[in-house]
């Protein structure tokens, strides 16, 4: 049991894993407390604490932090640190010279550490030893070696933990620099040429990196727009229509008749028909395959080469290559991309960012559900335009935002780290604590939003939504008016709105123009209502409330331009 | 000179910062006076080998590390 020696009481003691980004902390806490934290390989993958209970101690994992500066996330991270009995203190074995200026300004917190030195197996496969006796004689602390991700150092660990007490009798010694440490406790035996930095020489050459980087949103279109979409979206599609909707509404019939709660279980928006075939027949296998190739993407160390890329683009809408972080979680969760704008350094930023991710930037479930729709015209052009719209809409919005707001942008600072193979366990262990999350957040939501789209069909209000947004609809935008049931979905989650548009798709969108019209008002539609809460509660109720009407706004203002303008291509 | 005024694999001294802003910045990422830098590219940001690590830079901290040859 780890008890704290400073309460009289024994009560339990609260253990910080700190650490630079991308040392391994997450792997740490996985290690010892045997709970899911997800790993990548870049910078800013924790954004949110992660706690467990460790031999009834409690064990808490903290985002990634440079130093303690007065960002949010370090100021965050380190309020943990001021009411922690013990900091464990994970240091990158190949990041070390980087890594102990955080270690030097937690000791001179007086801060009680336990130094865990980890990715050791990748120091010694580069042919540098790390010297932790003296490392530990140096500043007065207990030092552990640690390779996480294979468990190497587990025992070690636990009992530096368990018996932290005795070695806090000696206090850590700040005294000592940087420079000093490192010429002390670390020798390279022979310098091995590193693969990582030679294919680095390829994949942040723009005349490389580029194509290499249009290849890889290819092979995602690829994945998931023909080979999931082509085939398991299809598959499961025929089978839910053809055998289990008949089925359940046969026996919703036999027991409930023609009644409204009928309706509700087996109707056309039915918990049972609708919001089964949107969840496991079209949204499932797609946010599956993009979540695997995305996996690859982040294990592999790919994302920050892209960041490094993508720097001078990111310049012009205010913003550094830093906002690639939040952008990218944002491909996974709008709200996850809005939480991690704390990494960004500068206010300006974080506002810019907050915009382009509730506007711009589709959520997993709603891009693969796109890639589908987009895949199923079998027509290169149809994608090209989509891309091509939506990376202009976003990038008129940052220019626009750069110019209004005004405020300095923080220095764009950012370490990458080696290149690894992903391990196919850590993608599908990912994989599937994703799926799982999202199912467990979005079913109730979607069997909440079919029993209230059911009761507005039912007494007949979603008729009179329908005639009243008509003008928008039919009139600007040339859809038909069925379309109105989008919006309504949409304004709950953009994903469910794109299912719907999967699903009208098959009869009522029967052309391009209207496919892509479509595409573009959804994917460019008001942030989820968890979204909403999460700008409200990161950047205030007035940003909420411009963040939404300005989506509006842009989504129907854009797909009435990109209407007509199709139409008139194609009358041409 | 400033790291900015390097070329691709030219090899350099940190010989001091322009402002304590940016020795800041590039001490967190253990870019310090003393360490030898290699710049390794410099396209959308300033991409340098320090030790065993890989740090990319934005081109106004690169103008406000300074380098000796």
């Amino acid at each position: 049991m780890f008890h704290c020696d400073r309460c009289p009481f024994k009560r339990e003691c609260n253990i910080v894993l700190a650490g630079n980004p991308n040392v391994g902390k997450s792997s740490i806490f996985h290690m010892l407390s045997g709970k899911y934290a997800e790993v990548s390989n870049y910078p800013g993958t924790s954004v949110a604490m992660a706690k467990a209970r460790i031999h009834s101690g409690i064990l808490m994992d903290t985002p990634g932090i440079y130093g303690l500066g007065d960002s949010q996330v370090e100021k965050i991270t380190k309020e943990y640190m001021d009411k922690a009995d013990v900091v464990v203190n994970v240091v990158g074995a190949l990041t070390i010279d980087r890594d102990l200026f955080l270690t030097k300004q937690l000791m001179e917190m007086n801060c009680r550490l336990i130094l865990v030195v980890n990715q050791i197996d990748e120091a010694e496969k580069r042919g540098i030893s790390i010297d932790c006796e003296e490392l530990s004689r140096t500043l007065g602390v207990r030092v552990v070696k640690t390779a996480a991700i294979k468990g190497v150092g587990r025992r070690e660990l636990m009992d530096a933990l368990q018996n932290f007490t005795i070695n806090l009798c000696a206090m850590p010694n700040g005294s000592a620099n940087v420079g000093e440490i490192l010429g002390k406790c670390i020798a390279t035996q022979r310098a091995k040429p590193c693969l990582s930095r030679k294919i680095d020489g390829l994949l942040l050459n723009p005349i490389v990196g580029l194509p290499v980087a249009a290849l890889v949103l290819y092979a995602l279109f690829k994945v998931l727009g023909v080979i999931v979409s082509g085939h398991v979206v299809d598959y499961l599609v025929s089978n839910i229509d053809e055998f289990y909707v008949p089925m359940v509404a046969k026996y919703t019939a036999r027991f409930f008749g023609d009644s409204f709660f009928s309706k509700i279980l087996s109707g056309e928006f039915g918990i049972f028909t609708m919001v089964v075939k949107m969840v496991c027949g079209i949204l499932l296998p797609l946010i599956a395959g993009f979540y695997v190739v995305m996996s690859l993407l982040e294990d592999s160390g790919y994302i920050p080469r892209l960041t490094v890329l993508t720097n001078k683009f990111f310049n012009f809408l205010g913003l550094n290559g830093d906002a690639m972080i939040p952008m990218l979680l944002g491909l996974g969760c709008g709200a996850m991309g809005t939480i991690s704008t704390r990494i960004l350094g500068a206010e300006k930023e974080k506002i810019i960012a907050t915009a382009l991710v509730g506007i711009g930037v589709p959520c997993a479930a709603q891009q693969g559900i796109i890639i589908a729709l987009l895949a199923s015209r079998n027509d290169a052009g149809v994608w090209f335009t989509y891309v091509a719209v939506m990376l202009a809409v976003t990038t008129l919005c940052g220019m626009a935002l750069n110019f209004l707001i005004k405020g300095d942008n923080s220095n764009f600072v950012i370490d990458i780290p080696p290149l690894r193979i992903p391990s196919l366990k850590n993608c599908c262990r990912k994989t599937t604590h994703r799926v799982r999350d999202f199912i467990g957040e979005s079913l109730p939501i979607f069997a909440l939003s079919s029993v209230f789209i059911t009761t507005l069909n039912e007494c007949g209000a979603l008729r009179r939504i329908q005639l009243s947004l008509s003008p928008i609809v039919e009139n600007l935008l040339h859809l038909p008016r069925e379309f109105s049931d989008i919006f309504v979905m949409g304004i709950i989650r953009r994903d469910f709105a794109s299912a719907g548009v999967f699903n009208m798709s098959e009869n009522l969108l029967t052309t391009n123009a209207k496919i892509l019209t479509a595409t573009v008002v959804v994917s460019l539609f008001v942030p989820c209502i968890n979204a909403v809460v999460v700008i409200l509660k990161e950047r205030g109720w007035r940003m909420a409330l411009a963040l939404w009407t300005g989506a509006f706004i842009i989504s129907i203002a854009v797909g009435s331009v990109l209407t007509r303008s199709l139409e008139a291509l194609t009358n041409v | 000179m400033s790291v900015l005024e390097l070329s691709v694999g030219e090899s350099a001294q940190i010989s001091g910062f322009a402002n304590q802003k940016a020795a800041c910045a590039s001490q967190s990422m253990g870019l310090w006076e003393g360490q030898r830098i290699q710049i390794a590219h410099k396209f959308g940001a300033v991409v340098i080998n320090v030790n065993f690590r890989t740090v990319a830079i934005s081109k106004i901290l690169a103008k406000e590390i300074y380098v000796s040859l």
